[in-house]
């Protein structure tokens, strides 16, 4: 039924609710529509929380530190001073007489509460120094990053791998979605759908993929770890790892590897399409492959990772000599 | 024989707080129902001096009066009806819980706890609660009364017909004309008022649908730590020149941000009625508000009550209510019919149901 129909149907209370939750419905389609054309990614939600939680009295970080130690300060200090200005003399004098009778007592035990807290200060003012060396010390250790242009690499191209992996992953698609994260040209995508998988594909952003989205292929611009981290727990029937999986650092290839594990269902698979490091050397060229934050694994270096968080490989395909597809299985639970 | 007497006590008596109006609301309704009614309170406002006693002047001990409390916050009066004779009933306008200011201000989250505590033990030895709403009434059943009657809020929106501010209408007319719509939220800066959730959405919304869209939020920074935390969220977003937030205004410039305003949007996470609803519909302003507490129920069908309050869906909503002309039609004809709802002559109605019944009850049955 369509909102004019609707709207046609009557005047009444009952009418106006049933014609809004129409309306609602278009609404929420047309977010899904959206999200998916890439409008609206998840981590964009997910970095706004992060924000706002850097302003909140509990979350304070990075360069905010220095003002809730400035705020801590502040407050650092407790006032043994009743206030007892008045303009009207009875209660000044009441105040007066409360100020006598309380104040020794009050001495007493601020005294002690400020020898505490000056204390507290100094050792915070102290951790904020080892911490900002640290940070120092730190940033001068993590190379500037190459501009993007010169880290993006195609990827593996999984054309070799096509009819194997529609078939491994069809055979374990009613846990749930597949999704291909970098997908490219869409070509592993388009021949899942063809086969009847639900499946969909994200990518950080490129030409490649704007085409495969203009096709009709649900492509959405996200980045891997964000969207990841976005997607609930063991929601996904197949994840296939692509193009990030050869620049990425060895700590964002740890944090990609803990959540596949996190989001693939039992039984499910993940599979990684990775070049071959030979390969990608002669690719990219030796200043690329010297100054990327992160090149290729070896195959065997994927099963060792992949092995460590309780998946089991089960295959390594070998289509092509400059890629390889690793598959791995996340075990069912045993039944009695 | 002398007439029957029902006092109010209320809190704090401040012009321009709903709360306040509602009391003087009801204390014209009883005294025209016949009966004697003074308003008592700890607090009062210079303004409301020659309206408003304090309430050491509350007599006791003499006769048997009846005692109305308006319930909304903690307050020492709670205490005084424990140790009155007189019977006792309670308007109940909702209290926040305390777990939404938890981490931001620990002196709201005690005074919060106590006002749930006293709101319990008054339910001992009141006859009945008379809740603005369902959801306060449910609240209440949920705090151990037995008891709760529904009479909405008296609210007179005549006193929205007064001349918009000319210096603000001027200022937001010059601001319409660099093109963009105009979203619209009032209520106090708090946590559960959620306002940092308005300025996610309006983020979303200039990215996807209209890049010159404003917000502006009208409240006062009850909770300062909250207020700074959204300034500097909205500054770090580059939202700076898009939100406005204009602290405490006179009724004046209220009326002239509800006529300078495309929508009004409220993410409230809790509510226990929500009248700047009703206001927005008094001036004709489409809704789309946060599914929460009564705000189903006191928006009705008259605008859109997201349930999913997520900054995507929210932007698809407004952008739906501002350029949909057969939407906007009918939220006009049901916000009509809402106000004639809750206008004031029936909800004097309702409400004097309520207190003749429990007068006449002698003060201990339920209406």
């Amino acid at each position: 039924m369509t909102t004019d129909d609707t709207a046609a149907a009557g005047t009444g209370e009952a009418d106006s609710r049933a014609y809004l939750a129409q309306v609602q419905r278009e609404i929420d389609d047309e977010v899904r529509r959206r999200r998916a054309a890439g409008d609206f990614p998840p981590s964009f939600e997910r970095k706004l929380d992060e924000l706002f939680a850097r302003f909140t009295p509990t979350g304070t970080s990075d360069d905010h530190f220095t003002d809730a130690l400035k705020l801590a300060d502040r407050s650092a200090y407790f006032d043994t001073k009743v206030p007892i200005g008045s303009r009207k003399t009875a209660k000044g004098a009441v105040r007066f007489a409360l100020w006598q009778a309380e104040a020794w007592f009050m001495n007493y035990v601020v005294t002690q509460l400020n020898h505490f807290s000056s204390s507290t200060m100094r050792v915070v003012h102290l951790l904020d120094e080892r911490v900002g060396d640290l940070e120092r010390e730190l940033s001068e250790l993590t190379p500037a990053p190459l501009p993007e242009e010169e880290v993006l690499s195609p990827g593996a191209d999984p054309a070799p791998y096509l009819e194997e992996l529609v078939e491994r992953l069809g055979a374990v698609a009613d846990r749930g979605r597949i999704l291909q994260a970098e997908c490219g040209a869409g070509t592993l995508l388009a021949a899942l759908g063809g086969a009847g998988h639900d499946a969909y594909g994200i990518d950080p952003g490129s030409s490649a993929a704007d085409a495969a989205a203009a096709t009709g292929l649900e492509v959405r611009r996200d980045d891997v770890l964000g969207h990841l981290g976005s997607v609930g727990p063991e929601s996904l029937a197949g994840l296939v790892l692509a193009g990030c999986v050869d620049r990425m650092s060895t700590a964002e290839r740890r944090r990609l590897v803990a959540l596949a594990e996190l989001t693939v269902a039992p039984g499910g698979l993940v599979v990684v399409l990775g070049t071959e490091p030979a390969a990608w050397e002669e690719t990219v060229g030796p200043v690329a492959a010297d100054l990327a934050p992160g090149r290729p694994l070896h195959p065997d270096t994927w099963a060792h990772l992949l092995t460590r968080i309780g998946l089991e490989v089960v295959a390594t395909l070998a289509g092509d000599p400059a890629s390889f597809a690793l598959v791995a299985s996340k075990r069912a639970p045993a039944t009695t | 024989m002398s007439r029957i007497t029902v006092h109010q006590l209320v809190p704090s008596a401040v012009p321009g707080d709903a709360t306040t109006a509602h009391t003087l609301q009801v204390q014209r309704l009883l005294r025209d129902l016949g009966y004697a009614s003074k308003i008592y309170a700890t607090a009062i406002h210079r303004d409301l001096e020659d309206r408003v006693r304090l309430v050491r002047e509350l007599p006791r001990g003499q006769r048997r009066h009846f005692i109305l409390y308006q319930l909304s916050s903690a307050s020492p009066l709670a205490d005084l009806l424990l140790d009155l004779r007189d019977p006792v009933a309670v308007n109940y306008h909702n209290i926040t819980p305390a777990s939404f200011f938890e981490g931001w201000d620990p002196t709201a989250v005690q005074a919060l706890r106590s006002a749930a505590v006293q709101a319990a033990q008054v339910g001992r030895i009141a006859s009945v609660g008379i809740c603005d709403s369902a959801f306060n009434a449910a609240d209440l059943r949920d705090k151990g009364w037995t008891s709760t009657t529904v009479a909405p809020i008296l609210l007179d929106l005549a006193d929205f017909e007064a001349e918009a501010d000319k210096a603000t209408a001027d200022r937001l007319a010059r601001r319409r004309d660099r093109g963009g719509a105009d979203w619209l939220f009032v209520g106090a800066l708090t946590p559960h008022k959620a306002q940092h959730r308005l300025v996610e959405a309006l983020a979303s919304y200039r990215a996807t649908y209209d890049p010159a869209a404003r917000l502006t939020l009208v409240g006062r920074p009850v909770c300062p730590p909250y207020a700074t935390a959204l300034a500097r969220y909205v500054a770090a977003l580059g939202l700076t020149g898009a939100v406005e937030l204009t602290g405490g205004v006179s009724h004046e410039e209220l009326v002239a941000h509800y006529e300078g305003a495309d929508v009004l949007v409220s993410a409230s996470e809790h509510e226990g009625f929500c009248v700047p609803l009703l206001e927005a519909l008094h001036h004709d302003l489409p809704v789309v508000a946060r599914a929460a507490g009564a705000v189903p129920d006191t928006l009705g069908p008259a605008g859109i009550a997201l349930t999913d309050f997520s900054p995507p869906v929210v932007a698809a909503a407004v952008d739906r209510v501002l350029t949909d002309p057969d939407l906007r039609g009918r939220l006009a004809r049901a916000g009509a019919d809402r106000l004639v709802h809750f206008g004031l002559q029936r909800t004097r109605a309702t409400m004097a149901r309520a207190l003749k019944a429990w007068v006449e009850s002698g003060g201990e049955g339920t209406p």
